[in-house]
């Protein structure tokens, strides 16, 4: 066996070095054998992707859809709407206007506003009407600390003593599954809800997409 | 610019931006690491599991102001080693030859071609349930498109010994696949 013939597996994959690669191809020239050898080891590499993929299909269960394809897709978008949704709101309990308002999403109506008042909650639906449509992604997002913001709204909290801090989410967005994903993308009734943990830093600490295969409440009906 | 808001403003936009260099990697990466989990062992809904836990670690690594150098090692790494944590747990048998249900390969192959694709996967996954943990591993990243150095960082060994291990495994392959 030529000396060389050890230095094949590398010269395939690209792992020489110059002067090394020129003496390879200057060998494979002239040595038939090598050529061959060459020929077997692209031929098994070949297999063992081919074995990959037919180990990964004999795996998976047959007849549904891949379902972590978009979810980071939604948490992308989360992050942003997010982003402008804390700071709106951020700006409001502190009595000031913010800078950024929710630029997207609709006026939310006097009634929906009722609970912020009561307690210092947000609650922020991003352009989903009453009647929510079958496709779309839901979003629950939960602070770890009430602290921040209840420093952030001490005027706001010492106007509203005695009231109940809410079990739910701290903020709730609704989004059209039309406005994150491209027309079909994502089949009827199917959507998810990501629960965000928020620290004290602004920070995601933990977050958890929750797939739903059967729409959303009164979405899932329409 | 409110004072209230200053301290959210720039943990919550490199949060944006790391959601969205994670969605990126996401899509390029979902697939390759989910294919080295199931050649590694796991089943799909366990693998799917482990890339899920992987690209959360990544968001929270690059929210955090993690390094965003050798993401694909990094990414590998973390599947890898949440995947052998598994292992530990459940007494998993890593390497499990493929099923008689591996006809995804020749659906399109005539019958007499079938039959040969058929047997010529049937001695690799032989071959490739023989190797020893380490000639495994290093070859399911190499047919990932890792490189040399980033096996070596996934795997915690030098460059020159993945190497060795991928040419002495590639030749074992070949001389018993007989290609």
């Amino acid at each position: 066996m030529c000396e060389l013939s050890t230095k094949l597996v590398a010269w395939l994959d690209g792992e020489l070095e110059e002067r090394d690669v020129a003496a390879i191809e200057q060998h494979l020239h002239s040595c038939r054998e090598c050529r061959e050898r060459a020929e077997r080891y692209k031929n098994v590499s070949g297999m063992i992707r081919g074995y990959g993929d037919a180990t990964l299909a004999s795996r998976e269960p047959k007849g549904t859809m891949p379902m972590w394809a978009p979810v980071l897709g939604v948490a992308a978008s989360l992050m942003l709407l997010l982003a402008f949704v804390v700071r709106a709101r951020v700006g409001r309990f502190s009595g000031m206007q913010p800078k950024i308002a929710v630029a997207s999403a609709p006026e939310a109506p006097p009634q929906s506003m009722a609970p912020v008042a009561a307690a210092p909650v947000a609650t922020a639906s991003v352009g989903a009407g009453p009647a929510l449509p079958s496709q779309q992604a839901r979003v629950h997002l939960k602070r770890t600390q009430r602290e921040p913001i209840e420093s952030a709204n001490s005027g706001l909290r010492n106007a509203n003593a005695g009231a109940e801090w809410p079990a739910g989410p701290a903020i709730e967005i609704a989004i059209p599954g039309e406005a994150v994903f491209p027309p079909g993308a994502i089949p009827a009734g199917f959507g998810f809800v990501a629960d965000v943990n928020i620290a004290s830093d602004g920070s995601a600490q933990r977050m958890r997409l929750h797939p739903q295969l059967t729409g959303f409440g009164e979405g899932a009906n329409q | 610019m409110s004072g209230d808001s200053v301290p959210f403003a720039l943990p919550l936009q490199r949060l944006a931006t790391s959601a969205s260099e994670t969605t990126t990697l996401f899509s390029e990466l979902r697939k390759p690491l989910l294919r080295y989990l199931v050649c590694l062992g796991l089943s799909a809904d366990e693998a799917q599991d482990v890339v899920q836990e992987a690209f959360l670690s990544l968001h929270r690594h690059l929210s955090a102001g993690g390094s965003k150098q050798n993401i694909k090692s990094w990414l590998f790494r973390v599947a890898h080693n949440r995947a052998r944590n598994q292992q530990n747990r459940y007494d998993r048998r890593f390497g499990k030859p493929l099923d008689d249900d591996a006809d995804s390969i020749s659906e399109e192959a005539t019958p007499e071609q079938a039959v040969l694709e058929r047997e010529k996967f049937q001695r690799l996954s032989q071959a490739m349930s023989e190797l020893a943990e380490a000639e495994r591993e290093c070859i399911l990243l190499r047919a990932e498109g890792l490189r040399y150095r980033e096996i070596g960082e996934v795997l915690g060994m030098p460059t020159s010994t993945v190497a060795e291990t991928i040419e002495r495994t590639i030749r074992n392959l070949a001389e018993k696949c007989n290609v």
